[in-house]
């Protein structure tokens, strides 16, 4: 099976992914850790449009919002 | 149970779970607000009644987990150990379990005797969630109670529970397993712990502090290293390095991997969740307030109704305390007259004491208000969507969405802006905008502006002078914001992760104890600072002896003349210099010190003599000042506060006067040139 590993940013409203590896800086990953956003975390795009952060679903509960620059950063597992 | 014991207990959680909410509920709404010891965060205590025994309930600041990572965090795992609570309570947010436990297991790694209170549990439920909570608690080895805290539902049954786990034996700590790799290592540093740092051992356990070794905690190594330098570096720090091998720079993230991978496993077999329409409520409207079009015109209508609520409501307060106040200096006055007392006497009660007061009291109700405001917006989850929509515009200036919270709260009072820096995580983020904010006319500024500009101008243009006000100082905090982020204060951009909490309805108890405790903080803190600051102004106005009250003669009036070769650039007479200096005390007082310094009374005189003594150029000049320079000094106390440092209150009061003399030349010289 064929599975797309890609940067959180690129995924389209409404899709499903798993962290494949988080953003790189220490207090991007303090605050990922902090908020459970960790390796094999399932999230989901609530919101995305062309510009501002996303509303990403963490762990199929609670919403966080997150920057277009570690959006970027966060690696992911397409579902 | 022996009577009348006191038992200490702690109240631990994540943000948004309704933490003060359980508070309130536990404590009945007595507290007592603090700062903890040397720190800039708050610090709640309360004291609970049940039965015979008596609870100290400490509330510990909101985080997502007990690492060394932010200050908050720090408290919180010192309280734990060193203010050894018998009992720990966790709010875990019923909706967001898996998340929400990572804080419960820290919280048992490190030794303590923890009771979860489940709390919103009917939204979980609303939202599909259905929780076996004796099956958790059996899993996880604690009681669990499941609360309503807005309805108070449960507090009885949590009460009860922490009675009893406060008379109960503590168990073995808590723990989890790293794995077969991991273990050994763990097992071998534990080993060395309590060979060489037995206090420490004993104080936190040998085995959390070999956890957070290999976690790399800069504060346990400190600690260790401080209690054994040469073990630390020639034998742990092998060990440490060791134990990295395995997972390499990832080791901490491996071991949070661990902790989840736990709760994942409890949650899995205690928590089901039925299917429920993914798109929740509060998506919906996030749909409409986060959307790009819509999102920034959305705040704007918000912030407006919020200043609405605060000025139309707060006027009718605001009139009545003006009122009080007269007729209490006219009422004192007249007394003190009649029974012979020496002018100096009356002067010191009517323009040193009431007046001081008064200073304090006139901005009450709008500051109440303005608090009010802020806990509806923050209860109701609207603040975290106003810091959402203002991300794109202030990553542009390299600062956080959520400074800009402060800056709206600016224009209400400088005091509560400087407040409420407090939601900012980043240190430097919270530095730069608590010194901007202060360029942000306050309410009491527009109140000298439109004082002047309708002395000098028909009421049309008027406005717009205080607009043109308004937009040069939204362009110098954007401007000294980027500046201090880039050559004073710099540093990576504070990344943008934030919890969006799901929206509620504020209740009104909460949000009315939110506010009060603020108001009761503003007035503990600025108001005294404003009260002395009055009575300062009124000694220099007053001495030597037989000097009329504001003279030239009066100390403040030879310092008006003392400094005024530094105002001379920019046009102002010694007037004007001695009536800012009346400022720093409460920036309306500028208005008032014009009345005592010409010596005129009634607002309409007052404005004709002004309008006579300078030209409109001058009092735009002298607007621009008073604009910029130092903020009053209620303010500059709190910049020391939230800062927790005189360097940085004496630097916002040197770079804002620097900045409002900079400025004001510049226009000058521009409308020299062009001809004005």
């Amino acid at each position: 099976m064929e599975v797309a590993v890609k940067p959180l940013i690129e995924l389209k409203e409404g899709q499903k992914a798993k962290v494949v590896e988080l953003c790189s800086g220490w207090e991007c990953r303090k605050r990922m850790a902090e908020l459970g956003f960790d390796l094999g975390s399932e999230v989901r795009i609530v919101k995305k449009s062309a510009s501002g952060p996303l509303i990403v679903e963490l762990k199929g509960s609670g919403r966080l919002a997150l920057g277009r620059g570690e959006a970027g950063k966060i690696i992911v597992e397409e579902k | 149970m022996t009577p009348k014991k006191r038992h200490a207990i702690a109240l631990a959680g994540n943000p948004n779970t309704g933490k003060s909410t359980v508070f309130n509920a536990l404590t009945g709404g007595k507290q007592e607000i603090g700062n903890w010891p040397g720190k800039t965060v708050e610090r709640k205590k309360g004291v609970m009644r049940h039965k015979k025994a008596v609870f100290d309930v400490t509330d510990l600041p909101g985080t997502y987990s007990l690492s060394a990572f932010s200050l908050e965090e720090l408290i919180a795992r010192d309280f734990i150990v060193e203010g050894k609570p018998e009992v720990v309570i966790d709010i875990v947010d019923a909706s967001n379990i898996e998340r929400n436990l990572y804080l419960a297991v820290q919280l048992m790694e490190l030794g303590a005797n923890v009771v979860i209170a489940l709390n919103m549990v009917d939204t979980a439920r609303s939202r599909g969630f259905r929780i076996d909570v004796d099956k958790l608690s059996g899993l996880l080895g604690v009681p669990v109670v499941p609360t309503i805290a807005n309805k108070e539902k449960g507090i009885k049954r949590l009460i009860d529970e922490t009675l009893e786990a406060a008379g109960a034996k503590r168990k073995k700590p808590f723990r989890i397993d790293y794995g077969k790799d991991l273990e050994p290592k763990i097992a071998e540093i534990e080993e060395h712990i309590n060979d060489h740092a037995k206090k420490l051992a004993e104080k936190y356990g040998a085995r959390w502090l070999a956890v957070k070794l290999i976690e790399r905690d800069k504060v346990v190594i400190e600690k260790i290293r401080k209690a054994d330098p040469y073990i630390y570096d020639k034998r742990l720090e092998k060990f440490i390095r060791n134990a990295e091998k395995i997972y390499g720079e990832n080791t901490d993230i491996e071991m949070a991997e661990r902790r989840y991978g736990f709760i994942h496993g409890i949650v899995k077999k205690s928590v089901k969740k039925t299917a429920v329409s993914e798109i929740t409520m509060s998506d919906r409207i996030d749909r409409i307030v986060t959307n790009r079009y819509l999102g920034i015109p959305i705040f704007l209508v918000i912030m407006y109704l919020f200043y609405q609520l605060v000025f139309i409501a707060g006027e009718p307060f605001v009139n009545i305390v003006e009122e009080a106040l007269e007729w209490t200096a006219l009422f004192f006055g007249e007394r003190l007259v009649y029974s012979g007392a020496s002018p100096l006497v009356v002067s010191f009660a009517v323009s040193g004491i009431i007046q001081g007061i008064g200073n304090v009291l006139v901005f009450l109700p709008n500051i109440a208000l303005l608090f009010i405001a802020i806990a509806l917006l923050e209860d109701s989850g609207y603040m975290a969507r106003a810091a959402f929509v203002m991300e794109d515009l202030m990553s542009r200036i390299g600062l956080h969405g959520k400074s800009f919270v402060p800056m709206i709260v600016a224009f209400g009072c400088n005091v509560p802006a400087v407040m409420a820096t407090r939601t900012l995580d980043n240190e430097k983020d919270r530095k730069i905008t608590a010194l901007i904010s202060p360029l942000i006319p306050c309410s009491a500024r527009i109140v000298v502006f439109v004082f002047i500009a309708g002395a000098f101008f028909a009421p049309e243009t008027a406005a717009r002078i205080v607009w043109s006000l308004v937009v040069l100082s939204l362009l110098l905090v954007i401007l000294t914001g980027f500046v201090f982020k880039k050559f004073l204060l710099p540093g990576p951009r504070a990344p943008f992760v934030m919890e969006l909490p799901p929206y509620k309805l504020p209740t009104l108890k909460g949000t009315l104890l939110h506010a009060w405790e603020r108001t009761k903080l503003f007035i503990k803190t600025a108001g005294s600072f404003i009260f002395l600051a009055a009575i300062f102004i009124w000694l220099l106005a007053s001495y030597p002896e037989d000097a009329v009250y504001g003279s030239t003669e009066s100390y403040i009036g030879q310092l008006g003349q003392l400094i005024l070769p530094v105002f001379a650039p920019l046009g102002f007479d010694w007037i004007g210099s001695v009536a800012l200096l009346f400022g720093l005390a409460a920036k309306e007082v500028v208005i008032s010190a014009f009345g005592i310094l010409y010596g005129v009374g009634g607002e309409g005189a007052l404005q004709e003599t002004i309008a006579e003594a300078w030209t409109p150029l001058q009092a735009y000049i002298f607007m621009v000042f008073t604009l910029l320079y130092i903020p009053c000094i209620a303010t500059v106390a709190v910049i020391k506060r939230e800062t927790n440092s005189w360097k940085w209150a004496g630097f916002a009061v040197a770079y804002t006067f620097a900045l409002a003399w900079l400025v004001s030349f510049l226009i000058l010289q521009i409308a020299n040139i062009m001809g004005y």
